[in-house]
């Protein structure tokens, strides 16, 4: 913390600082919710679909079945991103209120337009805010931060592309907020490592750096939300467009 | 209970079946939430086509690697895609044949074993150091081809490949390559014998523990290593707790769709601590 903290990052944020945000709800006209994300310069398209029929092998009897599809920005889906699929849908089958609506499917579309960094992150934040835009009941709002470790026992939140590549361990933590079932010592719902980090200590110092950055997260959502139902209250349910 | 009355409490609800055992600090097959199944490990002289292999057991779940290593030219190196540095001098190859399990159909790639080649490329890249695939510099590499194979499925993958890719890696032997002045032409030579591959200190050699959490209030929540495949359905969140002996290798990695808090992170680490201090010693006495 202290060598970032003196000399400061390229974009001259503090080592615990994450970048700007800005949305747009109801990108995609056709789908039931969608939303533009950028964080910094990554930017993300997600779209949602449901609740959809599902059909054959996805119905299940008391659950709303998850599908998460992620293309990226160039060339066909490897196999790392049927992996990050994989992370995306278990935190998304949990997040959304299953029980509700048994028998239904919904499929969530994420298109990568660009990668700065943190790109998993900006991944589970958009595909939030497109749930939200299209009104899928939900148990909490998620709300997810990347985590880079350093040499010297430092770490920084929200790295850019360069600092992650610099760094040997990368993580992204994700915490669900608020919502109908609240269990606030119980929020962590989303944990995946790339990499080894050095410690223990640095690794929980760091789980409770990214709590305070995901809740900045969860407080931009909710100004979203709040801004959406103020300025045009069609544009919540995305439908008629 | 006669043993019809389990069979049918365990169908219809698995998890309150579950639970009542776990109250009682055991498991349905006698274990106790820490305990872990057999472990064995074979090495060499069983696949006699590649050059270092092992065979690994934990229960029931068995893994089979093998290791063939090849030389490469530098160009082809360069040509490459791989990400990693090791990535160049390693390629992983993880399969769920059909005969693992009876769910499993083989075609294409399951994500389970894309999750475990993801790791076990991770644990290369921190094990293996790059110049001892070097023959000649800048002309000619050794390259390894590892093929891993899940024999039979009962949970615990991930621990079991680490396991049998330890053993191969330690049972590894490469052949004494010369090669003439201009380094041009490679020769064989039969008469030396063959080397271990350096790697780095086994105390540094990470190691992986997948903890179940089984969670039934707030208040209340059990921690299980070694999780057969029935236990894994039951469990709502499964973390993958990476570590070594020293304790300066940690990831953590979480699977399901269960709610965690720091407390139990913390609680998974140490019940995952002494097992990887047990493994990791086994390891040392055995070589």
């Amino acid at each position: 913390m202290s060598e970032f903290a003196s000399l400061g990052r390229r974009d001259g944020r503090k080592a615990y600082e994450i970048r700007g945000f800005r949305c747009e709800l109801g990108y995609l006209e056709r789908a039931d919710g969608s939303c533009r994300l950028e964080q910094g310069k990554t930017q993300v398209v997600a779209g949602v679909y449901g609740p959809l029929e599902a059909r054959g092998r996805n119905e299940l009897p008391d659950k709303t079945f998850v599908d998460v599809s992620i293309r990226p920005c160039q060339g066909y889906a490897a196999d790392y991103l049927r992996l990050r699929e994989r992370e995306l849908k278990e935190i998304f089958v949990a997040t959304i209120a299953a029980e509700l609506q048994p028998r239904s499917c919904v499929s969530l579309v994420i298109q990568i337009i660009e990668n700065d960094g943190s790109l998993k992150a900006a991944m589970i934040n958009a595909c939030m805010l497109s749930l939200l835009s299209a009104g899928i009941p939900c148990n909490w709002i998620a709300s997810s931060c990347t985590v880079s470790y350093h040499s010297k026992d430092t770490f920084l939140l929200d790295p850019t592309l360069v600092e992650e590549l610099e760094g040997h361990a990368t993580a992204v933590i994700s915490y669900g907020f608020e919502g109908p079932k609240p269990v606030p010592s119980h929020n962590l719902i989303g944990l995946s490592c790339s990499g080894f980090v050095s410690s223990k200590d640095i690794y929980f110092s760091s789980l409770s750096y990214s709590q305070e950055a995901c809740k900045k997260v969860y407080e931009f959502i909710q100004l979203v939300t709040k801004r959406s139902q103020t300025i045009d209250g069609e544009q919540l349910s995305g439908i008629d467009h | 209970m006669q043993s019809l009355g389990w069979d049918v409490w365990n169908a219809v609800r698995p998890k309150e079946f579950y639970k009542g055992f776990l109250q009682r600090g055991i498991r349905p097959d006698g274990r106790k939430l820490s305990e872990y199944r057999d472990i064995t490990l074979r090495k060499g002289s069983l696949v006699t086509t590649v050059d270092g292999s092992a065979n690994a057991s934990i229960g029931r779940t068995i893994a089979l690697i093998g290791i063939q290593p090849k030389v490469i030219e530098w160009k082809e190196i360069k040509k490459g895609d791989a990400r990693t540095v090791i990535g160049k001098h390693c390629s992983v190859q993880v399969e769920f044949p059909s005969v693992c399990h009876r769910e499993t159909r083989s075609g294409r790639t399951s994500e389970e074993a894309l999750l475990v080649k993801e790791s076990l490329e991770y644990v290369l890249e921190q094990i293996l150091e790059e110049n001892s695939f070097c023959i000649v510099p800048e002309k000619y590499y050794w390259h390894l081809q590892i093929i891993a194979y899940c024999l039979s499925l009962d949970g615990n993958a991930i621990e079991t490949f680490l396991l049998a890719l330890y053993g191969a890696l330690l049972d590894l032997q490469l052949p004494v390559v010369l090669s003439n002045t201009s380094g041009d032409l490679l020769k064989l030579d039969q008469s030396q014998p063959k080397v271990k591959l350096s790697t780095k200190k086994l105390e540094e050699w990470p190691w992986v523990v997948p903890v179940g959490v089984f969670w039934t209030s707030p208040s209340e929540h059990y921690v299980v290593l070694d999780l057969s495949e029935e236990e894994e359905k039951n469990m709502s969140s499964i973390i993958w707790i990476w570590n070594n002996q020293k304790g300066d290798k940690l990831a953590l990695s979480k699977h399901k769709e269960g709610q965690l808090s720091e407390i139990i992170l913390q609680e998974g680490l140490e019940a995952a601590k002494a097992h990887i201090e047990e493994v990791m010693l086994r390891f040392q006495s055995q070589k």
